[in-house]
């Protein structure tokens, strides 16, 4: 028993966890015809339930799956303004930029890329930009 | 004093330390759960079903390997570690080839960018501002969409704040500045186009791995 | 040899790490971090960090998806 919790415990190696994502959303596009998307799911309050909500429900289960198998689940709450305000405004800023780019780094990039869409590349190009400066702001007021 | 330090303050700590509950069983209940509800939508909601259990799988994956796409654009930054990046790449050139021989089955009728099987849209300033600021939002934030997904079932209550944030931002209206579709097989010939995407990629990994090394010293 | 705390908890990525490096800068050598963190990308995170550097590192969980990281400033 001591040993399975060990294993349930251990990290996957992060090419595992993106080879495998890679072969989710082929299995996804050839299955139902779609690939994999977020931010379309999380619009439901706009657009109606779609099944890419149904997704990102059984992102957020797996997720909770994962943790209680690892026997690592608990409710962690919120520190203090800091991190409110840090939390509103990253979301704020995600929000805005995926209805500008009509997708985050799911649908804009991971699942953009291999349909050969030059958006695909622009986004990911733009966004790794927009990270650096992300790095330089939080180390500037957030630290 | 030399390299037992660590393991004596660790042997102390774990003295007051109680080993936590295994909570296994909740786990394996919940994926019966979820494999119950697929299959019970099986045959009346095929499209929702395949959606529950595959965003089950992802939300596994996502977990078990701490992939985190944030930290993948964000980590070149901080160490200049490109591991994260680079499992991007190897999912990218995965699904370059799995969607390309999906594409290639598939009858194009020209100019119609919708019946694609994958996602083919505009290409303009809209994506490279909308990009930009993705991309310092999703530092901020301590993860992209997908990640606060995996971290709201990790039991992260900041995230559900995320959301809201997220959901105002989309409310915003954008001006008009979409662009062209730039579809590359509308240049040159799929297989072609597929063979050289994967070419890139494979640079850009062995890049990013110069990249770390240059850094590392 | 001095041992100091750090405590992460509710922190996200990659604001534990960058915690860690700026202190770090002002640590002697010999001395040892301890970073308290209850999300479960820190762990490996910082770990990646420290056994780059070549760091001695070590962790252990505290409670359910509660860690310590153990990193002695060696070089």
């Amino acid at each position: 028993m001591k040993g399975l919790r060990k294993y349930l415990k251990k990290p996957w190696p992060y090419w595992l966890g993106g080879v495998l994502l890679g072969l989710i959303n082929v299995a996804l596009l050839s299955l139902i015809g779609m690939p994999w998307k977020v931010t379309q799911g999380l619009l439901f309050l706009e657009s109606g339930i779609s099944n890419y909500t149904i997704l990102n429900i059984g992102i957020i289960v797996g997720s909770l799956v994962a943790t209680l198998l690892a026997s690592e689940f608990k409710i962690k709450k919120i520190k203090d303004r800091k991190q409110v305000i840090t939390a509103l405004a990253g979301g704020i800023m995600m929000g805005y930029g995926a209805k500008l780019a009509s997708g985050c780094n799911i649908g804009a990039f991971f699942s953009a890329i291999p349909s050969f869409s030059l958006h695909g590349w622009f986004f990911g190009i733009f966004a790794f930009l927009g990270a650096g400066l992300g790095v330089k702001l939080i180390v500037r007021f957030v630290l | 004093m030399d390299f037992d330090d660590i393991d004596k303050l660790i042997k102390e700590r774990q003295e007051n330390l109680q080993e936590s509950r295994f909570q296994l069983g909740y786990g394996i209940i919940l994926v019966f759960t979820v494999l119950l509800v697929s299959i019970l939508l099986w045959e009346d909601y095929y499209i929702y079903s395949i959606s529950l259990s595959a965003g089950m799988v992802i939300g596994i994956i996502l977990r078990y390997s701490r992939l985190c796409f944030a930290s993948a654009f964000r980590e070149p930054y901080v160490t200049g570690n490109t591991s994260v990046m680079r499992a991007v790449i190897l999912g990218l050139i995965v699904s370059t080839i799995g969607f390309g021989i999906i594409q290639l089955r598939h009858n194009p009728i020209l100019g119609d960018y919708d019946k694609i099987p994958g996602i083919v849209m505009p290409v303009g300033l809209n994506v490279i501002i909308g990009g930009f600021i993705f991309g310092i939002g999703m530092v901020i934030a301590g993860g992209c969409v997908t990640g606060l997904l995996m971290r709201i079932g990790e039991g992260h209550s900041i995230f559900l704040l995320v959301i809201i944030g997220f959901l105002l931002g989309n409310s915003i209206p954008t001006g008009n500045m979409e662009g062209k579709v730039i579809y590359f097989p509308d240049y040159l010939d799929l297989e072609v186009v597929i063979i050289i995407q994967v070419i890139f990629l494979l640079i850009l990994y062995r890049l990013a791995l110069v990249y770390e090394k240059k850094k590392d010293n | 040899m001095a041992v100091r705390k750090l405590d992460c908890l509710t922190e996200l990525c990659p604001i534990p790490l960058l915690k860690a490096i700026q202190e770090f800068k002002t640590m002697d050598i010999g001395d040892i971090l301890v970073i308290e963190a209850d999300h479960s990308c820190v762990c490996t995170d910082v770990k990646k960090w420290a056994r780059e550097k070549e760091y001695e590192v070590k962790s252990i969980e505290i409670g359910p998806g509660e860690w310590e990281i153990y990193i002695k400033k060696t070089r």
